[in-house]
């Protein structure tokens, strides 16, 4: 079933279309790579399913709703969980006080009950931060909790963007690059993060990537992208055996001088 | 939120209770000095003004335009009181209320900007409103707005209490300065804290974790509005007189003086206003013989306190704990970053 549906999407920069006509499903449960060569628009992707862009034209559907006008705070509340590209952090905060930000900020807090510190709200608080710990338990930051966000490694800062992403509990987890710049090490546990919470919770994610092996380790499905269209989609190793892909990311013998 | 220092909290309530005990006895400390209690009470409706502006740093903007919401504070308090015919308080409360109001209604369009823009914007609000009065009949044009009345006598305890002299508006100023600075600690601190921390580490994930930005600067950006009103208005009822003159109160270059006030007292700190302004007006009352120097002496200040303390008198004593540390440790300090 199709928990994620864009049609006709488009986007345009002046006159540059980033992304164009693109007809994209993702199924719930899967977990979808989407790759394509620097500026096929991926990235472009993600920011109009998170509304972090507004669409030039076309539809984005999420659980059968129309999101194509949503604001980005209202697709997050809908369940939609975006790890950015770069390190998008907290600064000013702790590790943990990060994954209660993620966590806090779309549960309704009544203003009387926060002035007087009600017992309820003292009690959900701490259910709150319990939850939050056993999150940071799961990507392996739990015994950092109470050091600066920005002290990490980047690698654990990595792992801290995606806690933040899963402290609101999203139905559909897009991933920019979350292997950017890691170890073997860090790359064989972010993998390992994404699987787990796949299987799991059964979390659908949406992964842009370019490490190849990865994506074949890791996807199910997976899509191409090149000049902000579809060029082809299949399971991963089909994707990579096409001859357009290579093309698409070589060039052809024509191409070279 | 999660505090690592818990041991260190009691000490802030004595602190505060000490400072508001001195606060309230300083009339019998200076044996009623009018001079100086006209000094201090402008102080403590600065505080409110400096500490409305620090307020918007919260989400990451500068405001140069809050002496525009303390001119619609302190006119509405004037006209309020002298052609309306309303009491000091009702006047007062409606005068806060107008300023947010008006923060409410250029708000949406002014949060959209960021940065630099937002403070071209306000900056030019600000003139504008100063503008406004300056050529209204309504206002009273240039000459300004004359002979709006004192708080009307109150009756404490079985004696009145009139507000004509500055020894008794002190009091009055400076207890509404504290409930005023005490509304916007609360918002600072416990109600909307996360979100408006969240909008300046990082607005765009701050979004992408659900948090409705435009709203919860909205937010921000009429309580300050609403504080500045208030130290507009407690001025007008002070001094009884409001020019609309480019060197008033309301002037650019005022805008400027209290971003000088907030930046040596220390923007990360909630005290910060209240240092900041309290020295510097202090100095610039000891250096009163030399008085056309002294917008040199406060620029000095202000230039040694950015390049030694940047953050702010108020830092200092985290400062000197970090430098402290350094220079004593006898182990080496815990490792920061991860393995």
């Amino acid at each position: 079933m199709a928990l994620l549906e864009t049609r006709n999407l488009g986007r345009n920069f002046g006159g540059l279309a980033a992304v164009s006509n693109l007809d994209l499903v993702v199924d719930e449960g899967e977990i979808l790579g989407l790759i394509g060569p620097n500026g096929a628009g991926k990235s472009t992707l993600l920011n109009l399913v998170d509304g972090t862009l507004r669409a030039s034209k076309g539809r984005i559907v999420f659980r059968d709703q129309d999101i194509t006008r949503y604001p980005p705070h209202r697709r997050a509340r809908l369940g939609i969980a975006r790890v950015f590209q770069r390190n998008a952090l907290f600064k000013s905060m702790t590790v943990l006080d990060n994954v209660l930000a993620g966590s806090f900020l779309h549960a309704r807090h009544d203003p009387f009950s926060v002035l007087v510190r009600s017992l309820e709200h003292v009690r959900r608080q701490r259910e709150v931060i319990t939850r939050c710990m056993d999150l940071l338990a799961f990507v392996g930051l739990d015994d950092r909790a109470h050091m600066m966000a920005t002290s990490l490694p980047h690698g654990s800062q990595r792992e801290l963007c995606v806690a933040v992403a899963l402290a609101s509990d999203p139905i559909l987890l897009l991933l920019d690059e979350p292997l950017t710049g890691m170890n073997a090490d860090e790359t064989a546990s972010m993998i390992n993060i994404i699987k787990t919470l796949n299987r799991e919770k059964g979390t659908t994610t949406l992964v842009v990537e370019h490490n190849m092996k990865a994506v074949l380790g890791l996807c199910g499905r997976s899509v191409v992208l090149n000049y902000g269209q579809k060029l082809t989609e299949g399971t991963p190793r089909e994707c990579v055996a096409d001859p357009a892909v290579i093309e698409a990311y070589l060039g052809t013998d024509t191409d070279v001088v | 939120m999660t505090r690592a220092g818990l041991a260190r909290i009691p000490a802030k309530p004595i602190a505060i209770v000490a400072l508001i005990a001195v606060v309230l006895l300083m009339p019998n400390i200076l044996s009623g000095s009018t001079y100086w209690l006209t000094v201090l009470t402008l102080l403590a409706i600065n505080v409110l003004l400096v500490s409305s502006l620090r307020s918007v740093t919260l989400i990451n903007e500068i405001s140069l335009g809050h002496v525009g919401f303390a001119l619609v504070g302190a006119y509405a308090q004037g006209l309020l009181m002298l052609k309306g015919g309303l009491s000091f308080w009702s006047s007062l409360i409606l005068s806060g209320l107008l300023a947010a109001f008006v923060a409410a209604v250029l708000g949406y369009p002014f949060l959209k900007v960021k940065g630099i823009y937002f403070s071209i914007l306000t900056l030019l609000t600000a003139e504008t409103f100063r503008l406004v009065a300056y050529y209204s009949d309504f206002t009273g044009g240039f000459t300004g707005l004359l002979g709006i009345p004192a708080p009307e006598p109150m009756n404490l305890f079985g004696r009145t209490v009139e507000f004509t002299t500055v020894n008794t508006y002190y009091y009055l100023a400076v207890g509404l300065v504290i409930v005023a600075l005490l509304i916007l600690y609360h918002f600072e601190r416990a109600y909307v804290s996360f979100q408006w921390r969240a909008i300046r580490d990082d607005s765009m994930l701050a979004a992408a974790v659900g948090v409705n930005v435009i709203r919860f600067k909205m937010v921000n950006f009429i309580i300050s509005a609403f504080m500045a009103g208030i130290s507009g208005a407690l001025f007008a009822a002070f001094q009884h007189n409001l020019s609309p003159d480019t060197t008033s109160r309301f002037g650019t270059l005022m805008s400027i003086y209290i971003l000088v006030y907030m930046v040596v007292g220390g923007k990360s700190h909630f005290i910060g206003p209240f240092i900041g302004t309290t020295v510097l007006t202090l100095v610039a009352e000891f250096t009163r013989p030399i008085a056309e120097y002294q917008p040199m002496v406060t620029g000095a200040i202000a230039i040694l306190v950015m390049l030694f303390m940047p953050m702010g008198l108020a830092g200092l004593p985290a400062q000197i704990r970090r430098w402290a540390g350094k220079q004593f440790a006898t182990r080496p300090l815990p490792k920061q970053s991860g393995e």
